[in-house]
């Protein structure tokens, strides 16, 4: 059983400057930083909420990590969590799905496993069992949760019978958003507030659409929630981070960032409809 | 990113006139000359241009009008910009805009105005040599 997003991983050149967006502009608390020799990759996890941001920088060339940051840095994985993530993997094998590793092995999020994405619409999907009595440090004056993840696929049929079958998520609607020259599938995950969210263009020439010509199906945007919007716009833009104007949307408001400011990841505030942030 | 990042451009149609063949072709003239572009559409809102600038983080951003409004929409779509941080993108212009305009446009920080006839290979030659010294 998958409980909830555990983390997205965001690979990056240099994890020290990365902080100084993710811990010192968005106030994330670090919970973890270290190298994994094996891997050839230093990692940072930083709560926001119930789901962590993993930055992943490269300490050595040939990695899968190295040849990610050829084409840039941004969203890399996402990362599942279960209290058996060896079950999980002999599950999704037992679906047909291709497995990157056939039995879990330590890594940062305690017991892990990765998928392989051609299984999975072009994302890099990971399980972990982290350790038990794990942090959970406060969230900071900023971000109050992860809101949601937004995957852009070809074909929102298949997408959304990909995702629902499996990774546990139950399809609850779909919109169509003009203004944002896109459609949608939700998909909560079970047992938490965040939920998937599948993309697809409506009409031609728009982000998507570009998304899915350059990159292909996969990780597209990652949703954070905050207490009151407008603050946090004003309070970015005072430290130069480039943010767009609040647009109301019909399960809250949102406002997106600059690529530019956030190490190549899609960022997008959001704040609830309603102040308790527990609707969608 | 790397050193041969590909230019990113945004061509967009502000306001209310539908005749988007011109930014079509510019649109297309870039992208066969290597560079990322995102086409917005038609009938879009200054503040719909200033977040897909924004959104996508492009380089320049390529207005197309040829409903006459462009004195009205053009110094909103700058300060929509510019309330956003984005104060450094290359900005041009193109349709039809009469000449007496060329100076108040210029010193709106667009630097270039393309009318009806203009080759495509002078606009890409402009993107090319222009980008990364804005206004």
């Amino acid at each position: 059983m998958l409980k909830k997003i555990h983390h997205v991983g965001v690979v990056v050149r240099s994890a020290d400057e990365a902080l100084r967006f993710y811990r010192d502009v968005l106030g994330l608390p670090v919970a973890k930083d270290e190298v994994i020799e094996d891997q050839g990759v230093r990692g940072v996890l930083l709560p926001a909420g119930e789901t962590e941001i993993e930055l992943l920088e490269p300490t050595r060339a040939g990695t899968g990590v190295a040849r990610f940051l050829e084409k840039g840095e941004g969203l890399h994985h996402v990362c599942f969590e279960s209290d058996d993530v060896g079950a999980e993997l002999q599950a999704a094998k037992a679906k047909g799905l291709r497995l990157i590793d056939e039995q879990p092995r330590p890594g940062l999020a305690g017991m892990i496993g990765f998928l392989h994405p051609a299984s999975t619409h072009g994302t890099l999907v990971e399980f972990a069992t982290p350790p038990a009595g794990g942090h959970s440090p406060a969230p900071g004056p900023l971000v109050k949760n992860f809101d949601h993840l937004v995957v852009a696929v070809k074909d929102l049929d298949a997408g959304a019978k990909t995702w629902s079958a499996n990774f546990d998520l139950h399809e609850t609607g779909r919109n169509e958003m003009p203004s944002l020259g896109i459609r949608n599938s939700i998909l909560p995950v079970a047992q938490s507030n965040a939920f998937v969210e599948l993309v697809t263009p409506l009409g031609e020439g728009g982000a998507v659409e570009k998304f899915l010509g350059e990159r292909g199906e996969g990780l597209y945007l990652i949703s954070l929630e905050v207490e009151n919007l407008d603050q946090a716009v004003a309070g970015l833009r005072e430290q130069g981070i480039r943010v767009g104007d609040p647009i109301d949307g019909s399960a809250g408001r949102l406002a997106f960032l600059s690529p530019r400011n956030t190490h190549g990841v899609s960022i997008q505030l959001r704040q609830r409809a309603g102040s308790a942030g527990q609707g969608r | 990113m790397t050193s041969e990042k590909k230019i990113r451009v945004l061509i967009a149609k502000p306001g209310l006139d539908g005749h988007d063949r011109g930014a079509k072709v510019v649109a297309r003239a870039l992208r066969d000359a290597g560079m990322e572009v995102i086409y917005t559409g038609i009938r879009q809102t200054p503040q719909m241009i200033a977040e897909a600038a924004l959104q996508e983080d492009v380089d320049v951003v390529g207005l197309s009008i040829l409903s006459g409004a462009h004195m009205e929409l053009f110094p909103r779509i700058v300060q929509e910009l510019r309330s956003r941080g984005v104060d450094d993108v290359l900005l041009f212009a193109g349709g039809i805009i009469p000449e007496e305009d060329t100076p108040t446009l210029k010193e709106m920080g667009f630097q270039a105005i393309f009318r009806p006839g203009t080759p495509t290979t002078e606009i890409i030659e402009y993107v090319r040599s222009h980008v990364g010294t804005p206004v």
